[in-house]
């Protein structure tokens, strides 16, 4: 698959808005229990098992 | 005229599916030239098809409510042989060669396929400001947005073009043109509907559900579309069961004046009607609304990583999201599922107490077409992230949300309230909104 570098102007533009989204998920992260599952397994019991289906 | 209107007509013989196909095609040549809600209309086969519908009902054969009933599905949906764009360069020729299974159970139950409807490019936005297709415009004014990534949907249904539309929702693209249009949208608990066949977008995000002019309408669309084996809650007896949590925090703060007042008068009426309505504290919203744009960020440029040397194939806006979806490391999109699942039981934990949370669905009645910001509490705020922040994090959850309209604003836009439930409690929010669509002070 193709991964080309994403140009320097592109850069400069979404880090701004991607960074402090980052670094707030991060400062959530932080608290997190180390046992913490992820929702993804959740989803994958909820379509098979859960409202009777 | 609405769905159980239209069906009530055509089993008293006083219409034909023919004649209502012709009625929403004059609409369509009429309209759509200066709101752009169709990508493609399939007029022709769309004649046959009721034709045929028409001979099976003079026969006694009736498949049901959709019977005959014209319909329209979102271009990112697979229509056997009917060109499917998803609203992109990348797809603009691409033809199915079957139907995706929604389309499939449509037509079975009856319906007639009108055409396929315009839409954000990739779904991947709310303006339905789309470079590759042209601008869909609202049609209570057409200097404003009709909302997206759903905008052709919410047209064509808002101006008697369809009496149903498809949409798809990974962050508000059913609910927010249904709020902007004044129709009714419903996302439905995640995985009810079949995503097979619909191009995706946020793989653990996307739903499918229906665009419709009432909530009655909404419920016959989506029993229609239902997998086969999907089992709902059944609907309380009445709507003095239902305990509605009106949220004091959050959902009503950086919303217009406006919006607040009349989703607290939709609040108002559901008390009259015998619902108990009680003050909630909701949980961190901001927080899921961080983890929902992290985990679609990362979904969606996985989706389109084999697409990435083509640069200029994309529009401007969809092009900076995936960019940033690329600098999302594995580990934040790991946490922001590990923090999903934390937030997911904290609202497990509030729906323990309430049957159903009512909010506004967007803070704010339809921007202005490519308006950036908008002025809410004083504050401006970037439109897209204003106008998905009461929406995206029902994504997040999977939970099911019906958008309905609850009046409208000085300038005649239309209002949108938000019911929110617990999963498989869909039947709940339509028992609720049907109560509440009957509050003639709630109509657009």
């Amino acid at each position: 698959m193709s991964n080309p570098e994403i140009p320097r102007a592109q850069l400069e533009t979404i880090q701004p808005i991607l960074d402090p989204l980052l670094a707030r998920l991060r400062a959530q992260a932080d608290q997190l229990p180390p046992q913490a599952d992820s929702a993804l397994v959740y989803l994958l019991a909820y379509e098979q098992h859960e409202g009777g289906r | 005229m609405t769905i159980l209107e239209a069906g009530q007509a055509l089993r008293s013989r006083t219409v034909s599916c023919l004649e209502l196909t012709d009625r929403c095609l004059d609409h369509i040549a009429k309209l759509n030239p200066r709101l752009n809600a169709f990508i493609t209309v399939t007029a022709e086969s769309a004649r046959a098809q009721a034709q045929a519908l028409d001979r099976e009902l003079a026969n006694g054969q009736d498949r049901g409510p959709l019977h005959g009933i014209p319909i329209a599905h979102k271009d990112l949906i697979s229509t056997n042989g009917v060109r499917t764009t998803s609203g992109s360069k990348l797809f603009r020729d691409h033809i199915p060669t079957a139907d995706a299974p929604i389309v499939e159970r449509l037509t079975a139950g009856g319906a007639v396929m009108l055409g396929k409807t315009g839409l954000h490019e990739l779904a991947y936005g709310i303006t339905s400001d789309n470079p590759h297709f042209g601008t869909i415009r609202n049609p209570r004014d057409p200097a404003r947005t009709p909302g997206g990534s759903s905008g052709g949907s919410g047209v064509a249904v808002a101006t008697d073009m369809a009496f149903l539309a498809t949409g798809t929702d990974t962050g508000g693209s059913i609910r927010i043109p249904a709020s902007f249009c004044g129709v009714v949208g419903l996302k439905p608990t995640y995985g009810l509907v079949d995503r097979s066949g619909v191009q995706p977008l946020g793989l653990s995000l996307d739903h499918i559900g229906p665009i419709t002019r009432t909530v009655v309408d909404a419920g016959v669309a989506l029993l229609a579309m239902l997998n086969g084996d999907a089992r709902l809650r059944p609907a309380p007896a009445s709507c003095q069961y239902i305990r509605i949590g009106l949220p004091e925090n959050f959902y009503f703060t950086h919303v217009s004046s406006e919006v607040r007042d009349a989703v607290q008068k939709a609040a108002q009426a559901a008390e009259r009607i015998g619902a108990r309505v009680t003050p909630v504290k909701v949980p961190d919203i901001d927080a899921l609304n961080d983890v929902g744009r992290v985990i679609l960020l990362a979904e969606a440029s996985a989706v389109y990583q084999p697409y990435f040397s083509r640069r200029e194939d994309f529009g401007a806006d969809v092009l900076a999201l995936l960019d940033q979806g690329r600098l999302v490391p594995a580990t934040d999109y790991v946490n922001a599922q590990r923090i999903r699942k934390i937030l997911v039981g904290e609202f497990d934990s509030l729906f323990s107490k309430i049957d159903c949370l009512l909010t506004p669905t967007t803070p704010t009645t339809a921007p202005l077409i490519g308006q950036k910001q908008v002025e809410l509490d004083g504050e401006m705020m970037d439109t897209r992230l204003a106008t998905t922040r009461l929406v995206r994090g029902i994504n997040v959850l999977g939970f099911p949300a019906l958008s309905m309209p609850c009046g409208k604003s000085a300038q005649g836009l239309p209002i949108g309230v938000q019911l929110i439930a617990r999963p498989f409690e869909e039947q709940l929010l339509l028992a609720l909104g049907e109560a509440l669509e009957s509050v003639t002070e709630l109509r657009p």
